[in-house]
């Protein structure tokens, strides 16, 4: 955010929470101030400094202060959570960083680990780009409708909002940007990935606003949202990644967070009201990344098999934060020539609508809509929580259709939900979980068999692809079996600790099933599993596992 | 004085001269206009009757308004709104009556949003006995929309007039409780015909609002909406106008005297319950999902299936009250 907007957008959101909480019939502001208190104590628990000595200082006031002095505390507690949302801010920074580009992008994948960032920064920043991660340039392959998003943000403000796997999305976005020569995005990044030095500068300063998920108040989550909607009315394109956090199971987003999705409604809705023509236009931009092997996918798929309720909502240990194992995730995965795919979807309006090229807002049959009329009664635009929140759920629908559609099908996602659709046919008498945990009474499958299930899965996802139901990677499009089911195991073989798949002589097994089963679920929702007679392994809205047969 | 607003009424019969009935107060008041659209004569001739300006299209009825109402079968809601598509807008509250499914069990929200830009959808189900308007008795119905302020306006339109709404956003569920009741009618009038007693055709009818609760929950229907108005509470009345019409049809299907009967085959194939029947066990099997009802239906209309074995054998089934 530029510097200049930055203390009108944050004095903007200050009032509008204090407005709205203050304003709201039935709250009381010392039931508002202690919430905040006990939530941010309880977080705080054992630590000491100053943020523990702010919340200690509001504990000992909000007993006795009176109205004028509550409302003043709600000021402060929103004025602080919004300050560190919005984070630190260098514009110097941030033109130099957006015209350098490539090199700075390099940089980005280099930051996670820093002694590698320390070689490589002179010869980037004289231009050079960084020589330690050769062929990332030629690993992220961005498609779909590249230049329907470049017309539409000349036209109005980008609301992209992306699969999420791994840590490594939010780089693979700005990376994606950058090469279609957009400049960065906002987005609200988990605060973990602000604890690498290097990599936080960066991100707060490409845009990344901080988001805190240890944070259970509810007023934080308030000023977060009309924070990410401020800078919607203010014409900043936004990066949410709405699945919330990254897919545990490994599998397509179904049901998504719509708290932040809403803030496009509301946003335009604002403007409307506002009579800003110049920023009345807002577009949801579904978009889908597609990798042949997940960073974290081992930490991942074991948080999701932990027993239900045990799981973890923010993994601060992963993968991720293991800078060895981020160089080699990168180097096996270049070094295989393996693609990333970034696919830009069919653009949406705030009310589900698709757009055409030029903007505009189209019904199901292609006629041009007046997509303001939505948000009208009576000739005037009116706001309308309930209203907002089922066109937020629509678009949320639409979303994840397009998801589906636009998601690109590689050769580990293929091959595993093979393998592991015939470990359950082998084993009808073990239920999934125990499948996945103990292993069944067969553990291994034919290279035949195996071939024989890719080519049954390979017509169906050809012919769906055909229709326009999925993408697939070049390989799965036009390879045999045979190709497809080395070039997996070839990068199963890679990276893993153990491979999810690994071959000896004419049998393959599954030395972690987990991993089988998370690169498996890529393929959950396509209905594979039916033609043999199986049920889903997940649940429709792919956060737990299916309660049927397995 | 604000400025009257306008209402749209597409469609003709009962269901037009309903919705004419409905808006009359609010009409006399000088809260609104009515304009209307129907394709025959007959059905003109109810709109101006009732006290609407007759347009000559139905873009030109439904532009500016802010309510529309169709009083169409679920089997001509698609046609209905591809003739008003290009006067429609995202502002208007549009609803419907339908009892019935589109091609590919396409429910009449559905259809109305695949043909249009239309979101904010009204279903009215539940009794709707439109005998009782006419005898100055009160209608009850229930009234389904994902939308509130599509429930207000409704509300608004109707103002004054004798009905008892009975809310709720559940719009899936109220209108597989009006699709599948009037299959369970038709199936009445089938087993009535073919010679089987009451308890049996009252059992056809728990069969077909428990066909809808399971078709509804994997459909994400609400549980309670098929306990409510526009379930049980269509169950019991269940004196529906249209619904008459099935139990005839079924009822001379059933006895074989069909011909006789005065029902042109077109009609009985075009019947919200016939295309509901059809298209609901081909949707079933493709999800495969259970509907033996819907099946057993489709299996007389289509198959010629013997209609007393048939539905002897569907009764001989478990009930399946918990089933999903």
């Amino acid at each position: 955010m530029r510097a200049a907007d930055k203390e009108r957008i944050l004095t903007d959101v200050v009032a509008r929470v204090v407005e709205e909480q203050t304003g709201r019939p039935g709250v009381q502001l010392d039931e508002l101030v202690a919430d905040s208190v006990f939530h941010e104590l309880r977080r705080l628990k054992g630590e000491g400094g100053d943020e523990v000595a702010f919340w200690q200082g509001l504990k000992r006031e909000v007993g006795h202060a009176s109205a004028r002095e509550l409302q003043s505390m709600v000021r402060r507690i929103t004025r602080r959570y919004a300050e560190e949302i919005c984070g630190r801010f260098d514009e110097r920074v941030y033109d130099a960083v957006t015209r350098a580009g490539e090199p700075v992008m390099g940089l980005l994948l280099n930051a996670i680990s820093p002694r590698r960032l320390v070689e490589g920064l002179p010869h980037a920043l004289g231009g050079g780009g960084l020589p330690a991660l050769p062929g990332v340039d030629q690993s992220i392959v961005v498609q779909g409708a590249v230049s329907t998003l470049h017309r539409l943000r000349e036209r109005g403000t980008i609301l992209l909002v992306p699969t999420h796997v791994s840590h490594m999305d939010s780089i693979a976005v700005g990376w994606a940007l950058w090469k279609m020569g957009l400049p960065p995005f906002l987005y609200g990044a988990g605060l973990n990935l602000f604890s690498n030095p290097v990599l936080g500068f960066f991100m707060r300063n490409l845009g990344a606003y901080t988001v805190d998920r240890r944070k259970t108040d509810p007023l934080y989550k308030t000023v977060l949202k009309a924070y990410a909607q401020a800078t919607l009315e203010n014409g900043y394109d936004n990066i949410f990644f709405p699945g919330g956090t990254r897919s545990r199971a490994g599998a397509l987003e179904r049901k998504l967070k719509l708290g932040l999705l809403g803030t496009g409604v509301a946003a335009y809705t604002h403007n409307l009201q506002q009579r800003k023509p110049q920023r009345e236009r807002l577009y949801i931009v579904p978009a889908t990344l597609s990798f042949q092997l997940v960073l974290e996918a081992e930490t991942l798929i074991d948080d999701f098999l932990q027993e239900q309720g045990k799981s973890r909502y923010i993994i601060t240990d992963d993968e991720a934060t293991k800078p060895k194992r981020v160089v080699d995730f990168f180097s096996q995965l270049f070094s295989l020539d393996s693609k990333i795919y970034f696919t830009v979807g069919q653009p949406l309006d705030p009310f589900g609508n698709r757009v055409n090229d030029d903007g505009e807002s189209l019904d199901p049959g292609g006629r041009a809509i007046d997509p303001a009329r939505y948000v009208m009664r009576d000739g005037e635009v009116v706001v309308d929580a309930q209203r907002d929140a089922e066109f937020t759920r629509e678009v949320g629908e639409r979303v994840s259709e397009a998801y589906a559609r636009d998601t690109v099908i590689q050769t580990t996602h293929l091959v595993g939900h093979a393998g592991l659709l015939l470990l359950r046919l082998k084993n009808p008498q073990t239920d999934l979980i125990r499948l996945l945990r103990a292993g069944g009474r067969v553990d291994d499958v034919s290279l035949r068999e195996l071939y024989a299930e890719v080519d049954r899965e390979l017509v169906e996802l050809r012919g769906l692809a055909a229709r326009g139901g999925v993408r697939l990677a070049p390989l799965v499009e036009t390879g045999s079996a045979d190709d497809i089911v080395a070039d997996a195991l070839r990068h199963f073989a890679c990276y893993h600790t153990q491979p999810a798949l690994q071959r000896r002589g004419d049998r393959v097994s599954s030395p972690d099933r987990g991993l089988l089963f998370y690169y498996s679920n890529r393929l959950e929702g396509f209905r594979l599993e039916r033609g043999v007679g199986l049920t889903p392994a997940l649940a429709p809205d792919h956060r737990t596992l299916s309660t049927g047969r397995s | 004085m604000a400025q009257p607003r306008r209402i749209a009424i597409l469609g003709g019969g009962r269901l037009a001269y309903g919705a004419l009935g409905m808006v009359r107060p609010g009409v006399r008041a000088g809260t609104h206009v009515v304009v209307g659209w129907g394709r025959s004569a007959d059905a003109r001739r109810v709109l101006e009757e009732g006290g609407a300006t007759v347009a000559a299209n139905a873009a030109e009825a439904v532009a500016d308004a802010a309510v529309v109402i169709l009083c169409v079968p679920a089997p001509s809601l698609a046609e209905l709104t591809g003739l008003a598509a290009s006067a429609a807008s995202g502002d208007q509250v549009v609803v419907h009556a339908a009892r019935g499914v589109g091609a590919g069990f396409a429910l009449p929200h559905e259809i109305l949003r695949a043909g249009s830009c239309w979101k904010k959808i009204v279903a009215l189900g539940g009794p709707l006995y439109l005998d009782d308007a006419g005898s100055g008795r009160a209608l009850n119905a229930a009234i389904a929309s994902r939308f509130d302020e599509a429930i207000d306006a409704v509300r608004a339109v109707v103002r004054g007039a004798p009905l008892r709404l009975s809310s709720t956003h559940d719009i899936v569920g109220v209108e597989l409780c009006g699709a599948l009741s009037n299959v369970g009618h038709l199936a009445a009038g089938l087993a009535a015909g073919a010679g089987l007693g009451e308890t049996d055709q009252g059992l056809l009818h728990v069969r077909a609002l428990l066909e809808a609760g399971r078709l509804g929950r994997a459909m994400g229907a609400e549980r309670a909406t098929f306990s409510g108005l526009a379930g049980v509470g269509d169950l019991i009345p269940r004196r529906v106008s249209s619904q008459r019409r099935h139990r005839d049809v079924g009822h001379a299907l059933g006895a074989g005297t069909l011909a006789d009967s005065g029902h042109d085959d077109a009609a009985v194939t075009a019947l919200e319950g016939v295309v509901t029947a059809r298209e609901g066990a081909r949707f079933a099997i493709r999800h495969g999902w259970s509907a033996p009802l819907l099946s057993a239906v489709q299996r007389i209309l289509d198959d010629g299936a013997p209609v007393a074995p048939t539905l002897q054998a569907l009764l001989e089934t478990e009930l399946g009250l918990q089933a999903a």
